[in-house]
């Protein structure tokens, strides 16, 4: 513990550093009374009630100066209000200003003020009227842009229906905007969908069109699909407006070119009254004397005409006799005009059709269907028709029963086609014979005597089988062509290897070349070889007359000999060689053929050239699958080409990939 | 109140003071007592950090009877 000492050695050096000094315990007691003034005020007794004395005084003047701080706040006040309240009162009030006008004035004033007043109330009363009558004038332009949340279709024309507003949420409301509905049309609905969910219907129906597999799904992902129209300013619909405007473009784009013509209306057999246009050339003069001339034939000859159709294919079978005939001939003649006059007939008609059918069809321009869609609004604003019906049809119409028809009437067209076909030649000769028929017309009985007469059953049996071949040849049951059969000569049967890949189509024209190149080669080397000679010979002739070999002995003449001989052969060959050379291209074929005559390929070579080279063959499985395989090529080639049961002919490569892919199938078609 | 400082080595002071006084003050004292510079008195409660000198005894809590740890500072 420090003692006093050490305190007061302590606050020497405190005094020193400029601190505070530490108080000393001893020293308190001495200088209390001295410090205490200063240091403590409320240590006394007096100096304690001086404080509370001053302390009161203090607490008194503030009370008062307060107290009269809100005296004067309320003074204020006071006046402010009362000048508030003045101002009310301010101008003249009813008895000062009476009391400065006479009754009369007063008077005067009053009936001027209630006229003003009057005024003022009816000006009211109008404003008030004009207001409400805007409000009442409420028409369809205030539902342009409502969605109605029903189809069109759902109003009956017959009754009103009411519409009120649909009850939605706000979210709702601010994305959809507003919808009307009536509310009896929408329990209907609700019914109907009810009973439909009760049906349960499978999920897909494949008989309902335009709907896909997972068209039930189509609600779940898409949402339900909400049928509404959108009203306009005129009442109309949105979705209405929007159908005509695509007619409108529909019937400008509607120039489509119809294919076939009138077929629906097959052309009456009758010429229509106001259509018959009679003109008389001469040609119809000529026309009733040649056929009264056939009129006598056919007395003589019944059984001839009665057969029908003169064909052209008898005719020539005729003239082919080599005996000039000139009975049939007018026959003939007669026949082919008649059936000619009947053609230009129909040929005229059907240009007149035709020419009808374009003339209907001549382009809609724009202005006349703006004109027609105007006339059309003006009559029936909502109805969407057209007056005409020709305009609306469709372009071309394919559909089974056109199908069908056109299928039952291909075969009569080529028959037409090869009886115009042949008509130009035997009209040249018809004409021919016709020239001079004048002068046969006399003898025409006896001449037809002995060819026809004899001929006649021969004739109609031949008509008859020319008429069944042809039949059968035009007319096939399937629709598919007729397999090409062997008994029509070797370019068919040919043709008909070649479809069935059995045959196959070499590079024709390089064997040609090769084979041309090869012959004149060869040409050219007899050439060659008969100049030599021709040469040969000419030098021993010229050697023989200049005398060179008399002058020889015959040993020398042999010996010369020899040597030119010897010497042409050297030319010869040297030629030989050399053209050789420069032309000879062989052509190197390997073709090996097994026991039976069938070419083999290389591998199948190089194992029979094998087996022969070693003495021994395959074994007897090998041997077996081996003649198993060939027979079953061989039944492959015979096989139809249409018959698609088995892989063979046309459907070859898709057959092979079917069966490599392991999969069953049958080619249609 | 006083203050005792004790660098365990021999050297023990105490230093009556104020708490009003700063650490650099008692520093001048405990040296007048031990008889080193003030600048290499460095003073500390025992596991904390050193005194700083502008800071008064008050501040650091030092109260009357405590034993504060004297080591030797760098002055800095």
């Amino acid at each position: 513990m420090a003692d006093a000492v050490s305190i007061e050695q302590n606050n020497k050096i405190r005094a020193a550093l400029g601190l505070k000094p530490l108080p000393v315990p001893g020293a308190d007691h001495d200088d209390s009374d001295s410090s205490s003034e200063d240091e403590d005020p409320a240590s006394t007794l007096e100096s304690r009630e001086a404080m509370a004395s001053e302390n009161w005084k203090k607490m008194q003047d503030d009370a008062e100066a307060k107290r009269k701080r809100e005296e004067r706040n309320a003074a204020i006040k006071r006046a402010r209000d009362l000048a508030q309240r003045d101002a009310k009162l301010e101008g003249s009030t009813l008895g000062e200003a009476g009391g400065a006008e006479d009754t009369k004035a007063w008077l005067m004033q009053a009936k001027k003020r209630q006229k003003k007043i009057e005024k003022e109330r009816a000006r009211k009363l109008a404003e008030e009227l004009e207001e409400r009558e805007r409000a009442a004038e409420y028409s369809a332009a205030d539902l342009a842009g409502i969605k109605v949340g029903h189809q069109v279709g759902d109003f009956d024309g017959g009754e009103d229906h009411i519409l009120t507003l649909k009850d939605t949420t706000i979210d709702e409301n601010e994305e959809e905007g507003d919808e009307l509905e009536n509310l009896d049309l929408k329990e209907r609905e609700a019914a109907t969908e009810r009973l439909e969910l009760k049906k349960r219907k499978p999920a897909y129906d494949p008989t309902e069109e335009n709907t896909g597999i997972l068209a039930q799904y189509d609600e779940e992902i898409d949402g339900k699909k909400r049928k509404r129209f959108t009203l306009d300013a005129k009442g109309f619909t949105e979705e209405e407006r929007e159908a005509k405007r695509q007619e409108v473009t529909n019937k400008l784009k509607m120039n489509i070119v119809s294919l076939d013509f009138e077929a629906e209306t097959p052309a009456s057999d009758y010429m229509d009254v106001s259509e018959v246009k009679i003109k008389k050339p001469k040609k119809k003069k000529a026309k009733a004397t040649k056929r009264r001339a056939v009129l006598d034939d056919e007395d003589l000859d019944p059984a001839a005409e009665s057969t029908g159709t003169p064909n052209a294919n008898a005719m020539d079978v005729d003239t082919n006799n080599g005996v000039p005939v000139s009975a049939p001939a007018p026959r003939k003649w007669a026949g082919e005009d008649i059936s000619f006059v009947d053609d230009d007939d129909l040929q005229a008609s059907l240009t007149r059709q035709r020419r009808a059918a374009f003339k209907k069809r001549q382009k809609v321009r724009p202005e006349d269907l703006a004109r027609q869609l105007r006339e059309e609004e003006s009559q029936t604003p909502t109805e969407v028709g057209t007056p005409d019906g020709n305009e609306e049809e469709p372009g071309l119409v394919i559909d089974e029963t056109s199908e069908f028809v056109s299928n039952l009437q291909k075969p009569t067209l080529p028959e037409r086609r090869e009886r115009q076909i042949s008509t130009p030649a035997d009209e040249s000769r018809a004409k021919s014979e016709g020239q001079d028929e004048p002068e046969h017309a006399g003898d025409v009985d006896m001449e037809r005597t002995y060819n026809d007469i004899e001929d006649d059953e021969d004739l109609r049996e031949r008509i008859k089988r020319d008429e069944e071949a042809q039949s059968r040849q035009h007319i096939s049951t399937t629709g598919l062509e007729e397999e090409a059969t062997l008994d029509q000569g070797l370019g068919a049967t040919l043709s008909m290897l070649k479809q069935r890949g059995l045959v196959k189509g070499s590079d024709a024209a390089d064997k040609n070349s090769l084979h041309r190149d090869r012959h004149n080669f060869l040409q050219e080397k007899t050439r060659l070889e008969t100049e030599a000679e021709k040469r040969a010979r000419q030098q021993r002739e010229r050697d023989r007359a200049s005398g060179k070999l008399d002058r020889m002995s015959a040993r020398e003449r042999e010996e010369h000999a020899r040597w030119e001989n010897k010497q042409r052969d050297q030319q010869d060959a040297r030629h030989m060689a050399e053209v050789f050379n420069r032309e000879y291209k062989p052509d190197v074929q390997l073709k090996y053929t097994d026991e039976y005559g069938r070419a083999m390929n290389q591998k199948e070579a190089f194992k029979h050239l094998s087996h022969q080279f070693h003495g021994k063959g395959s074994g007897k499985m090998k041997t077996e699958k081996r003649l198993k395989k060939m027979e079953e090529e061989k039944k492959r080639e015979a096989m139809s080409a249409l018959d698609s049961s088995q892989h063979t002919g046309m459907n070859n490569a898709m057959g092979a990939t079917a069966r490599k892919n392991r999969q069953a199938g049958v080619r249609l078609g | 109140m006083i203050v005792t400082v004790n660098d365990r080595l021999g050297s023990k002071a105490t230093v009556p003071c104020l708490p009003s006084d700063t650490v650099g003050d008692l520093k001048v004292l405990v040296a007048a007592q031990i008889g080193r510079a003030p600048r290499e008195i460095l003073l500390k409660r025992q596991g904390e950090r050193p005194f700083k000198d502008f800071i008064t005894l008050g501040d650091y809590s030092i109260q009357n009877g405590v034993q504060l740890d004297l080591e030797i500072g760098t002055g800095d």
